[in-house]
C-alpha cells in the first residue's frame, strides 16, 4: 500500500471526481424537467380549511383513503381552519400551481370571497369537482311547540326566534335565505362551530339552527330534535318525511357542495389527472357506503358543470351580500 | 362488553403496547415546547385508519392522557411549558425547582395528575349522563361568567403590583385581538396583512413569551446551575402524609377540572387556572404563590388531568365535541364508522366502555413511566444551558412551523420573544398576559353572542341562575382574601 501515491494516480482520482461531479450535476439539471414530466412527483397536499373531524375533513379524508388505493403517490390532508376559509384558502391560492397543492372547501369559500375575508378569492382558483351534496335542513328542538315550517315562521313575525350560526358564514346565509322566503327576521346568535351550534339547540338556548342531517339525525331519532324542512328542490332519501320549503310555501334552496379546487395556472392535464382520481373515489363502494352513512348525496360534478355551480353560486351569494350589506 | 371486561381486553399484548406507546409518546410530545398532545393526535390520525377502532381510541387517548401530563415536565424544570395548559404550574414548579428541589416539584405534579385522573374518570363513569345534561344549560351569559370567574386570577396573581398585572393582562387581551371578529364576521387590526387573518395563534405567542424570552435570558446570565438538594427517590415519591395534606386542594381543583373539562370551548388551560386562582383565594398561605408553593403545583396539574375525564363526558353522552383533541376523537371514531351522537352510550358499549377503561390504564401507565423517567429526566437541569437552548429553540420553531405550514407563526414567536424580554425586563408579569390572551378572546366572543341573544340587556346574566353563581362564585373569590386579610389584622 502505497502512502505517497505518485501524481499520475492523484490526476487519474481526480479527474474522477470532477467527471462525477459533472455527471451528478448534469443529472440534477435533468431530474426536474424529468419530473416535470411525471406527476405527480410527490404526495398531494389537500388543504381543508376547516377543522378536524368536521364535515368537510371527514369526506376529504375518506377521499384520501380511496385514492391511496388507485394513486402511487397519496393524498395527505392538512387541516387550516381559520380566518373564516381565508388561511386555508390563501395558502393554495398563492402555491405553485404544480398540482400538488389542493383545497378542499365547500361554498364557505365563495361566502369569504364575495365578503372580502378570503384575498384573492376564489378567482385565483379553479374548481376541480364536486364529490358529495349536502342539504340545509330546519331544525327545532324536539320539545319546541313548532310542528312546521309556517309555525316557525309565523312565531318569527310575533316575537323573536333566534338561531345559532357562525356569522359570515355559510349557515348564516342559509338563515338569511329562510327568513327571507318567509319575509320575517331570525335573529342571529353567534356559535362558533356546526357542533357549538347544535349544543345550543339541544338545551334550549336558540329556537331553531340550519344545519345538515348528518349532524342531528341521531337527535332526530331519538326524539330531541325535529327537523321542519329540507332546504331543497326535492326530498332527501335520507329523510323521505321531511316537507321541502318549497312544499311548506316557504321555497329556498341552501346546499352544501364538498368542492375541491387548485390554483387557477395549474396545466389542464393534472387538472385531469386530479378529477380522474377524485372520480375514481367517488366509485369507490366504501366511500358510497360511508357517504350513505353520514347522509351525503353521491353527486359528482366537474368539467363545465362543476364551473357553472360556482358561476351560479356566486351570483346568489353576491345578491344576498348587497341586500344585507355585509361586506 | 362490560368495563371490566374492557379492561382485561387492553391488557392483552397488542392493545398494551399501543396503549403504552401512545401514553410516551404523549408525555414526550407533551414535555417538547411546542408541540401539543393535539398536534401528535391529529398527525396519528392518518395511520390509525388501518388499526381497529378499539386501538386506534386508545392510543389517542392515551397520546391526550400523556400530552396533558408530559406539560408539567419542562414546565417545572425549565420554566419553559410544554403545553398551554402548563402555563400555571410554571409559576409555582419552577420556582420550587430552582430553590432544589426539582424531584419534589416534578413528583407533586406526577401524583397530582394521578388523582386529577382518577377522579376524573369517576365522574366519567358514574357521572356522565347529568353532567352531560348540565352542561346543555350553559349559553353564553353562563360561559361569560365562566370566563369572569377565571379572569379574576389577574387581579390575585399580581398582589405586589396590580398595576403591572392589569396591564399584562389587557396586554394579552389585545393581542387576542387582531383577524377576522367572529361576530361581525369582519378583520380587525389586521392593518391589510393577510397573515393575520386569523389573528396570532396562541402557540407561537406563549412558545415566544415564555420559551424564547426564557432562552434570551439565559443566553445573557450564562449557566447557573441548581444545587440539586433533593432529587432522590424521595422526593419523587411523595408521602402517603402529603396526599393527605393537598387532600382537599386535590379534590376542589379536581371538581374544577371535570366541569371545565365538560363545558364546551373551555379546555385544560382555563382548568388550571381557574384551580390556581381558586387555590391561591383560598390558601392559607397565599403569600407562597409563585415563589414555589406547593399548592399551585398540585391545583394546576390536578385540574388539568380532571379536565380530561371531564372532556371526554359529551363525547359519550352527546356525540359533540368540546375542543380540538375532542374533534380528532370524533373524527377517529367517524373513520372507524361509528356514529357519535345521543345513542352512542347505549349502542356502542364496547366503545364507550373502552374509552373509559383507557383512559384510567392511561393515567396509571402515565404515572408509573414519569415516576421512572423523574429519576433522569430530573437530570435535565444539570445540562449547561448552552446544550438545551439551541434544542429548544429549535423545537420551537420547528413547532410553530407545523401549526400552519406557514412562517408567519414563526416570525410571531419570534416576535413575541422579543417582547417577552422587554416584559420582564419593565417587571411585568406574562403569566397574567397569557391568561389575558386565553381568556380575553373567549369572554368578549362570548359576550357578544350572549348581547345578541338576549337583543341589548344585560338582565339575564343576573336573572340566570348558573350565570348568577359563577358571578357569585367570581367575586367571593375576589372578595375572600382581602376579608380573611383583615379578620386577620383585627385579631392580632
Amino acid at each position: 500500500m502505497t502512502i505517497n501515491k505518485t501524481t499520475e494516480e492523484t490526476m487519474t482520482i481526480e479527474r474522477r471526481k470532477v467527471l462525477v461531479l459533472a455527471a451528478t450535476a448534469a443529472g440534477a439539471l435533468v431530474v426536474p424537467h424529468a419530473a416535470a414530466q411525471n406527476f405527480p412527483s410527490r404526495p398531494v397536499r389537500v388543504v381543508v380549511a376547516s377543522g378536524v373531524g368536521g364535515a368537510s375533513d371527514i369526506v376529504a379524508r375518506m377521499v384520501q383513503r380511496a385514492v391511496a388505493r388507485t394513486s402511487p403517490h397519496p393524498f395527505v390532508v392538512a387541516n387550516m381552519p381559520g380566518g373564516g376559509t381565508s388561511i386555508g384558502g390563501r395558502e393554495v391560492a398563492s402555491a405553485a400551481p404544480d398540482g400538488h397543492s389542493v383545497l378542499m372547501m365547500h361554498e364557505a369559500v365563495i361566502v369569504a370571497t364575495a365578503q372580502g375575508i378570503f384575498k384573492p378569492g376564489i378567482e385565483e382558483l379553479t374548481p376541480l369537482a364536486i364529490t358529495g351534496r349536502d342539504i340545509y335542513t330546519v331544525v327545532v328542538n324536539g320539545t319546541s311547540p313548532y310542528r312546521t315550517l309556517k309555525d316557525l315562521y309565523d312565531a318569527a313575525r310575533t316575537r323573536s326566534v333566534r338561531t345559532a350560526v357562525n356569522i359570515g358564514g355559510l349557515n348564516h346565509f342559509t338563515s338569511l335565505l329562510a327568513a327571507q322566503s318567509a319575509k320575517v327576521e331570525i335573529r342571529p346568535v353567534q356559535h362558533g362551530s356546526g357542533a357549538d351550534s347544535v349544543r345550543s339547540l339541544l338545551g334550549n338556548q336558540v329556537e331553531v339552527i340550519f344545519t345538515v342531517p348528518s349532524d342531528v339525525i341521531e337527535y332526530q331519532k331519538s326524539g330531541q330534535m325535529r327537523i321542519l324542512g329540507i332546504m331543497s328542490d326535492r326530498r332527501s332519501v335520507y329523510l323521505p318525511e321531511v316537507p321541502t320549503t318549497a312544499e311548506a310555501g316557504f321555497p329556498s334552496i341552501s346546499d352544501l357542495n364538498h368542492m375541491w379546487w387548485v390554483p387557477k395556472a395549474t396545466p389542464a392535464d393534472r387538472v385531469a389527472w386530479l378529477r380522474g382520481q377524485l372520480k375514481s373515489a367517488m366509485e369507490d363502494a366504501e366511500v358510497r357506503s360511508q357517504m350513505s352513512r353520514l347522509t351525503i348525496e353521491q353527486t359528482f360534478l366537474t368539467g363545465a358543470d362543476v364551473e357553472a355551480h360556482v358561476g351560479r353560486k356566486k351570483a346568489e351569494i353576491q345578491i344576498l351580500v348587497d341586500k344585507f350589506g355585509l361586506r | 362488553m362490560t368495563l371490566l371486561e374492557a379492561f382485561a381486553g387492553l391488557i392483552q399484548p397488542l392493545p398494551f403496547y399501543t396503549i403504552s406507546l401512545g401514553v410516551f409518546l404523549g408525555i414526550v410530545v407533551g414535555a417538547l415546547p411546542g408541540m401539543t398532545g393535539g398536534m401528535l393526535m391529529a398527525l396519528t390520525l392518518p395511520f390509525t385508519y388501518y388499526m381497529t377502532s378499539s386501538n386506534a381510541i386508545t392510543l389517542l387517548i392515551g397520546m391526550y392522557v400523556g400530552g396533558i401530563s408530559g406539560g408539567l415536565i419542562t414546565a417545572t424544570l425549565m420554566r419553559i411549558p410544554g403545553e398551554p395548559a402548563s402555563v400555571v404550574t410554571t409559576l409555582d414548579g419552577y420556582p420550587l425547582a430552582r430553590k432544589g428541589q426539582p424531584g419534589r416539584a416534578l413528583g407533586l405534579g406526577i401524583s397530582a395528575s394521578l388523582v386529577g385522573g382518577g377522579l376524573s374518570w369517576i365522574a366519567l363513569v358514574l357521572l356522565s349522563p347529568p353532567l352531560a345534561e348540565f352542561g346543555l344549560k350553559f349559553g353564553p351569559f353562563e360561559n361569560f361568567a365562566l370566563a369572569i370567574l377565571a379572569l379574576v386570577l389577574i387581579s390575585s396573581l399580581s398582589r405586589r403590583s396590580f398595576v403591572r398585572g392589569l396591564i399584562a393582562g389587557l396586554l394579552g387581551m389585545l393581542v387576542g385581538v387582531p383577524g377576522l371578529d367572529e361576530t361581525s364576521g369582519q378583520m380587525r387590526f389586521t392593518f391589510g396583512i393577510d397573515s393575520l387573518s386569523a389573528g396570532f395563534n396562541l402557540l407561537p405567542v406563549i412558545l415566544g413569551v415564555f420559551a424564547l424570552s426564557q432562552v434570551f435570558a439565559d443566553l445573557m446570565t450564562g449557566d447557573v446551575k441548581v444545587q440539586r438538594v433533593n432529587a432522590d427517590r424521595k422526593g419523587i415519591f411523595i408521602s402517603v402524609a402529603d396526599y393527605w395534606i393537598h387532600g382537599w386542594n386535590m379534590l376542589r381543583s379536581a371538581v374544577i377540572g371535570i366541569f371545565m373539562g365538560a363545558m364546551p370551548g373551555v379546555g385544560a388551560s382555563v382548568a388550571s387556572i381557574a384551580a390556581y386562582t381558586t387555590a391561591r383565594n383560598m390558601s392559607k398561605t397565599p403569600e407562597k404563590f409563585g415563589t414555589g408553593s406547593e399548592e399551585g403545583i398540585i391545583a394546576s396539574e390536578t385540574a388539568n388531568n380532571a379536565s380530561s375525564g371531564g372532556t371526554l363526558i359529551p363525547i359519550i353522552t352527546l356525540g359533540l365535541p368540546g375542543g380540538f383533541t375532542d374533534a380528532v376523537l370524533l373524527a377517529a371514531l367517524q373513520i372507524h364508522n361509528l356514529q357519535p351522537g345521543p345513542h352512542f352510550f347505549k349502542n356502542n358499549t364496547t366503545i364507550v366502555n373502552t374509552i373509559m377503561a383507557a383512559h384510567l390504564l392511561s393515567h396509571a401507565l402515565m404515572f408509573v413511566m414519569m415516576v421512572l423517567g423523574s429519576f433522569w429526566i430530573v437530570r435535565l437541569v444539570d445540562i449547561p444551558k448552552r446544550w438545551i437552548s439551541p434544542c429548544v429553540l429549535v423545537l420551537c420553531v420547528v413547532s410553530a412551523f407545523s401549526l400552519n405550514g406557514r412562517m408567519f407563526d414563526v416570525w410571531t414567536m419570534l416576535a413575541f420573544g422579543a417582547v417577552g424580554l422587554v416584559l420582564e425586563y419593565l417587571r411585568v408579569p406574562l403569566a397574567p398576559f397569557a391568561i389575558g390572551l386565553i381568556l380575553g378572546p373567549m369572554a368578549e366572543g362570548q359576550f357578544r353572542a350572549a348581547m345578541m341573544w338576549s337583543n341589548g340587556s344585560l338582565e339575564p346574566l343576573v336573572t340566570r341562575p348558573i350565570s348568577l353563581t359563577l358571578l357569585l362564585f367570581a367575586a367571593a373569590l375576589f372578595v375572600w382574601p382581602f376579608l380573611r386579610e383583615r379578620r386577620a389584622a383585627t385579631s392580632t
